[in-house]
């Protein structure tokens, strides 16, 4: 049928099946800007503007926006000449990975549209409909504030983001934060009572100002995701493109007994069909970690055995998704369905069903009790330190599995290039890892493989896995044909990652003096169906458990279960959320059964600087690890900043309710954090830059940006090395044909590893600049030179220009290319620290909890980018509410999944967030890039203990087990 | 799947399109189109029909056509205050825009505090070509809201002496509710109660049950009589029990959010 519309003020005809989505037509159409995010409309990244209102493209028929006129981004503004809302996202950093940031322009261009001077209630509510799993929605809200006002023509000064204080003066954090009005509690009206305040950078007195390094530069990569170009997985059509699709088991343990594809593959339009019949058997572990990959190998691409609900069955590529999902009903599937285990203490019980009963899968240590790996470590003198403790306090915390959630679901395109190399398109943070990893399983070798890692849409360690891109491989290797694999939203619930559920069991020996001698964790990790990182995560959830108090006696022991619910992964944070949630709420325990003030006792027992951490050795990752001893600290800064902040003092302990009513009582909580930055010598980057006639650089390297603003960062690493802006620096990254190797994005390391990596690259070419320029411009020695402003410099005030160097170099006189390669590894893993802080109420009829404010202090040495920084911080500590109070993944008895969309599994919206407020305390640490350690994971760390901390000082109930629901919290205050 | 997509321009043709099997017959969609695959093949879209889209303001009702916008229905300025709130904090603009009032009562998981809400008020439905408006409670306890084409819903407004309430429980303030009340009263001049009906959501395995209060009814409207009203009601209850809520716990929940939206109630009448 036609349908004749008007498209960003362009009269089209097109050419549509009646049942086709509007997202559909208008991404063929090149309409790139508009975004799957789920077939449920939820996630609003298919927002389009239909007569001038936001609607979800996925859930409408193309047919019904017949005669109407839709206006998506990219009639909007374009790279070239940008909106005032697009540019104002650049300037605020409202940007990361960038993938809902057209429905978030669109909509705020509505709202602005019917209403030019929006209050930040209003903002708030018309980005109700765009799920941002990124920014926190502070700079979001930052940005259509500041675009409204400039449209009203107003006059607005330039963007001031940060509030630098160097060092700190008295009073700077005595600022009255207004509190939200308290009649709004507990009623039915939406709450939107946020306030944005600038991030606060509180710096050492030796930092020396520079150029680039600590400067909001805007992303390097923030014009064109505002623009909505097409720069994701899926923002491409190769013709002749075939559609996968893939069926997925519904039973939590069954055996296929017989599978028949036969009415499949018989349909018209389907290209092929593959089963376990149809693939070779080649164990692999799906977890993207280096080489070799940790134990056990216990997936196949396709298996004969399911072993979750969600489980790969088979695999599909047909001419269009209808067709290819039509395909799944055809195949003919006979299983022997077995008995299913859920809980990982039940599952290593004699008699529990056997998960893995293959007989030839490599590294499980019992599989007859489903357990996977079991671990002990122990560090210190275990008689010594326990004889010294006058009490011994013990609890049991449970923490439980929450999805990653990333807004782009995975996606992967495959194909064969002209010399018959099989090219993986893929959003994935570890495509080297790919690489090596999917060769075995494809038979190819990896010198016929390619992976291209475009912009990614987020993702929070759900894309350290090789996930899918396997599956599709084999189809283009089958067909011949380009290959598209997408997950559903469902799919990515019940066939993706997500966070290890765990069972953890603290016993703390403490003196009388409240010094903690001797702490023992262990942990019964639920690693589902699959291995994976299941060790991996494990080790780091006793090596986190186990050093922020550091205690002279440690010991770790654990089981790494397999059961029959969807496998968990890598998930931002890796093990550390969890253990750090146990250890928090049983140190606030000690600290209350000793009477201490809570701060006092961790203050008295947390790690301090030149200290080694006990377990470091012991506790790897997945090996043996490197001892480790703080470098640099401001933990002792952090708290105290941030407690004057929030003003813990005057609050914590005093018994406050809203006024009028009793029941609705407030309470403030506290939690510290310690995280890594990089796995100590296991992680590693590398970075080539070389010089260009005009005085730019390439920088290639192979780091990839989550939408983290990586790219940015290790962009200003080199423009401050190199003396140039960063606007001269051009960065590619990853494609495992063009750039050099990196582990990829994971375990907080791409500013520390691949960061050190590019400075060393940049310094290597700054040298043969200035050798050259010595030798041949400015006839001196190089060391009398400097690079600034993009000249080289000489003492006496000589300069010439850097294009000019290149020119000389390239064309005139001992022709060369200025260029270097460079790599960067570090056995040590310095800590990033940070005190979280929390504001709640708490209804004491219902249980319900609403957070108020949380506030970080973050030491993360110096933020390279404190804009970039602080998104991190502020997404981070959202998810991590997520965790704490909302996100859910349950089953039923038959394991079956009951929250696979957003309306069941709900992650924080725009205008229900709480107050969200960050300061960075910079210390310099020596090992890294300019000062530089990590910021990504640690917002993930500490918000569930410091809610459960302000739970307890509004109510006086301790809550040990994740989520903070209403009927938890209800449960615990009626006991 | 779709293949057929008629956008008919008549009320009487669409009701004959609506009696060929496989057909879904709806203005919107942002609701009823979740997921990829539907089971129909022909839509009878509503958009262009005059009397589906109409929006009429009488003295003491609201007429809005099957076929307005959820968006259009919380811009009509006399709608009540509480069923704006209900449209408002867990429905997001976008989806209001393409949801149409009569889909959201004809969808399989329909917004909870929306349609409490309108249940308590005694909204009322007219389907097709019929003259009759049948009252959403009978539909609802007759599972009969499907059975033909919305033409339109009448919802009243607040009179003086009347108040609608709500109150819920959910894990975040815009998450879905675990339990949800709605509460609607209406008092005499001396502050009698003369109506008073409650409609609550997670407490069954039916969407919405509706209590009719006549423990309130006669009473004077104050604290005691709303603590006599509460007394019975979780015997009135058979929640189900999931991760969201167990039972006891549901049925405690719709205690106090009965109390709670009594006690508003009270406050505004």
């Amino acid at each position: 049928m036609q349908i004749h519309v008007t498209i960003n003020g362009e009269k089209r005809t097109l050419t549509i099946a009646p049942h086709e989505r509007l997202l559909r037509v208008l991404r063929r159409e090149a309409y790139f800007s508009v975004k799957f995010g789920d077939e449920h409309g939820l996630t609003g990244s298919d927002t389009v503007l239909l007569d001038g209102e936001p609607v979800n493209a996925q859930t409408m028929l193309a047919a019904q926006a017949d005669g109407h006129d839709i206006l998506t981004l990219e009639g909007l503004g374009s790279s070239r000449n940008l909106h005032i809302l697009q540019q104002c996202f650049i300037e605020t950093g409202a940007i990361q990975s960038g993938y809902t940031t057209p429905a978030q322009i669109l909509v705020a261009y509505a709202l602005l549209q019917r209403n030019p001077n929006p209050t930040e209630a209003e903002i708030r509510e018309a980005l109700a409909g765009v799920l941002d799993r990124e920014t926190g929605y502070v700079k979001v809200v930052q940005a259509i504030q500041r675009a409204s006002a400039i449209l009203r023509g107003e006059d607005v000064p330039p963007f001031q983001p940060l509030e630098r204080a160097i060092p700190a003066p008295p009073g700077l954090f005595d600022v009255p934060f207004e509190l939200p009005n308290p009649d709004d509690f507990g009623s039915d009206a939406v709450q939107t009572r946020t306030r944005t305040i600038p991030a606060v950078v509180v710096s050492p007195p030796e930092i020396q100002e520079m150029k680039t390094i600590g400067k909001p530069e805007p992303k390097v990569d923030a014009v064109k995701l505002a623009a909505g170009k097409p720069v994701y997985a899926d923002d491409i059509e190769m013709r002749g493109m075939l559609h996968a699709a893939m069926l997925t088991s519904p039973h939590a343990h069954a055996r296929i007994v017989k599978i028949d594809a036969s009415k499949a593959r018989a349909l018209p339009g389907v290209h092929a069909v593959l089963t376990h019949e149809d693939i070779p058997r080649v164990y692999y572990a799906s977890g993207g970690q280096s080489y070799p990959n940790p134990l056990p190998y216990d997936q196949v691409s396709l298996d004969n055995k399911v072993r979750h609900v969600g489980d790969r069955v088979a695999v599909v590529a047909a001419e269009t998704p209808e067709i290819a999902r039509e395909a799944l009903k055809l195949i003919d599937v006979t299983y022997e369905v077995l008995p299913a285990v859920f809980d990982p203490l039940e599952a290593m019980q004699p008699g529990a069903p056997v998960i893995h009963d293959e007989p030839d899968v490599e590294g499980i240590y019992d599989a007859q009790r489903n357990i996977v790996h079991h671990i002990h470590a122990e560090a210190g003198d275990a008689q010594a330190q326990w004889a010294k403790a006058d009490h011994i306090f013990e609890g049991e915390y449970c923490v439980h599995q929450v999805q990653q959630c990333s807004i782009e679901p995975h996606i992967v395109v495959t194909w064969w290039d002209e010399d018959d190399r099989l090219v993986i398109r893929t959003s994935t943070q570890v495509p080297f890892h790919v690489r090596r990893m999917i060769a075995p399983l494809l038979g190819l070798p990896v010198k016929r493989i390619r992976v291209i890692k475009p912009r990614i849409g987020g993702g929070f360690g759900g894309k350290q896995e090789m996930l899918i891109e396997d599956l599709c491989a084999h189809l283009t290797i089958a067909t011949g044909r380009p290959v598209r694999f997408e997950y559903s939203r469902e799919q990515e619930f019940t066939s993706a990652r997500s966070r290890h559920p765990q069972v953890l069991r603290f016993k703390t020996g403490v003196t009388k003096d409240g010094e903690v001698v001797a702490s023992e964790l262990y942990i019964a990790g639920n690693t589902g169906a699959y291995g994976t990182h299941g060790l991996t995560v494990q080790m780091v959830s006793g090596f986190r458990g186990l050093s922020t108090y550091n205690a002279p006696y440690s010991k770790f022991v654990c089981d790494v279960v397999y059961t029959n619910i969807p496998t968990p992964g890598a998930y931002r944070g890796y093990g550390a959320p969890q253990a750090l949630h146990a250890l928090e709420v049983h140190m606030e325990e000690i600290a209350q059964a000793l009477g201490m003030d809570v701060i006092e006792f961790k203050r008295k027992n947390w790690i301090k600087k030149d200290e080694p951490l006990i377990m470091a050795v012991a506790l790897g990752e997945g090996r043996e690890g490197k001892p480790q001893v703080v470098t640099t600290t401001a933990l002792d800064e952090c708290v105290e900043i941030g407690a004057r902040a929030v003003h813990w003092y005057e609050k914590r302990g005093k018994p406050r309710h809203v006024p009028g009513k009793p029941h609705l009582k407030r309470g403030i909580g506290m939690a510290v954090a310690m995280h890594g930055t990089g796995i100590a010598g296991l992680d590693m980057g590398a970075a080539s830059i070389k010089l260009n006639d005009d005085g730019s650089f390439n920088l290639l390297f192979g780091a990839t940006d989550l939408g983290t603003g990586a790219d940015t960062v290790l962009a200003q690493i080199a423009a401050e090395t190199l003396g140039v802006p960063v606007e001269d620096i051009i960065v590619y990254a990853a494609d495992t044909d063009m750039t050099p190797f990196d582990t990829g994005a994971y375990a907080s390391s791409t500013t520390y590893i691949s960061g050190g990596a590019v400075l060393k690259a940049a310094e290597k070419v700054r040298q043969q600049i200035l050798s050259h320029a010595a030798k041949y411009l400015l006839n001196c020695e190089p060391d009398e030179l400097e690079l600034e402003d993009r000249l080289v410099k000489h003492q006496d005030g000589r300069s010439v220009t850097l294009e000019q160097v290149a020119l000389h170099s390239l064309h005139q006189e001992n022709q060369h290319q200025i260029m270097a390669t460079a790599s960067h590894m570090s056995e040590i893993s310095p800590p990033p620290f940070a005190a979280q802080f929390a504001e709640v109420i708490v209804d004491t009829q219902t249980g319900q909890v609403t957070v108020e404010r949380l506030l970080m202090a973050v030491d993360c040495g110096i933020a390279i980018n404190p804009i970039t920084a602080s998104g991190q911080v502020e997404g981070g500590m959202v998810q991590a509410l997520g965790y704490a109070h909302c996100e859910e993944m349950a089953y039923d008895q038959a394991g079956r999944p009951l929250a696979t969309n957003f309306r069941e599994y709900h992650i924080y919206r725009a205008d229900e967030m709480p107050e969200l407020d960050v300061i960075f305390v910079e210390t310099y640490e020596p090992s890294g890039p300019f000062g530089a350690k990590a910021v990504a994971e640690i917002p993930k760390d500490a918000v569930a203990p410091a809610l459960s901390s302000a739970i307890f000082d509004a109510t006086g109930v301790r809550i040990r087990d994740l989520p903070y629901t209403p009927e938890r919290v209800w449960q615990a205050l009626r006991k | 799947m779709i293949k057929q997509y008629i956008r008919p321009l008549k009320l009487a043709e669409a009701l004959e399109l609506a009696k060929q099997p496989a057909t879904i017959v709806i203005a919107g969609g942002a609701m009823a189109f979740r997921g990829f695959d539907l089971p129909y093949e022909t839509m009878v879209d509503l958009q262009a029909i005059p009397e589906l889209n109409h929006i009429e303001t009488y003295d003491t009702t609201l007429e809005f056509g099957g076929a307005c916008s959820l968006q259009r229905v919380l811009d009509t300025p006399d709608l009540p205050q509480t069923l704006k709130q209900a449209l408002r904090r867990t429905i997001p603009r976008n989806i209001r825009n393409n949801t149409s009032i009569g889909e959201s009562l004809q969808v399989d998981d329909p917004p909870r505090e929306w349609l409490a809400g309108l249940a308590a008020l005694d909204a009322g439905v007219r389907f097709g070509e019929d003259e009759v408006v049948h009252p959403l409670i009978e539909l609802l306890e007759n599972n009969a809201l499907k059975q033909g084409v919305i033409r339109a819903v009448f919802i009243p407004k607040i009179e003086p002496g009347e108040a609608l309430s709500a109150s819920y429980v959910a894990r975040t303030p815009a998450d879905e509710p675990i339990v949800n009340v709605a509460a609607f009263v209406r008092v005499d001049n001396t502050n009698i109660v003369e109506t008073a009906f409650a409609a609550f959501c997670g407490v069954s395995t039916q969407v919405v049950t509706v209590i009719h209060l006549e423990n309130l009814e006669g009473h004077l409207f104050n604290q005691d009589a709303i603590a006599q009203t509460i007394k019975p009601i979780p015997t009135l209850l058979n929640p189900p029990n999931d991760y969201k809520g167990s039972s006891d716990y549901r049925r405690e929940m719709a205690t106090v959010c009965l109390r709670r939206a009594l006690e508003s109630a009270l406050q505004a009448v």
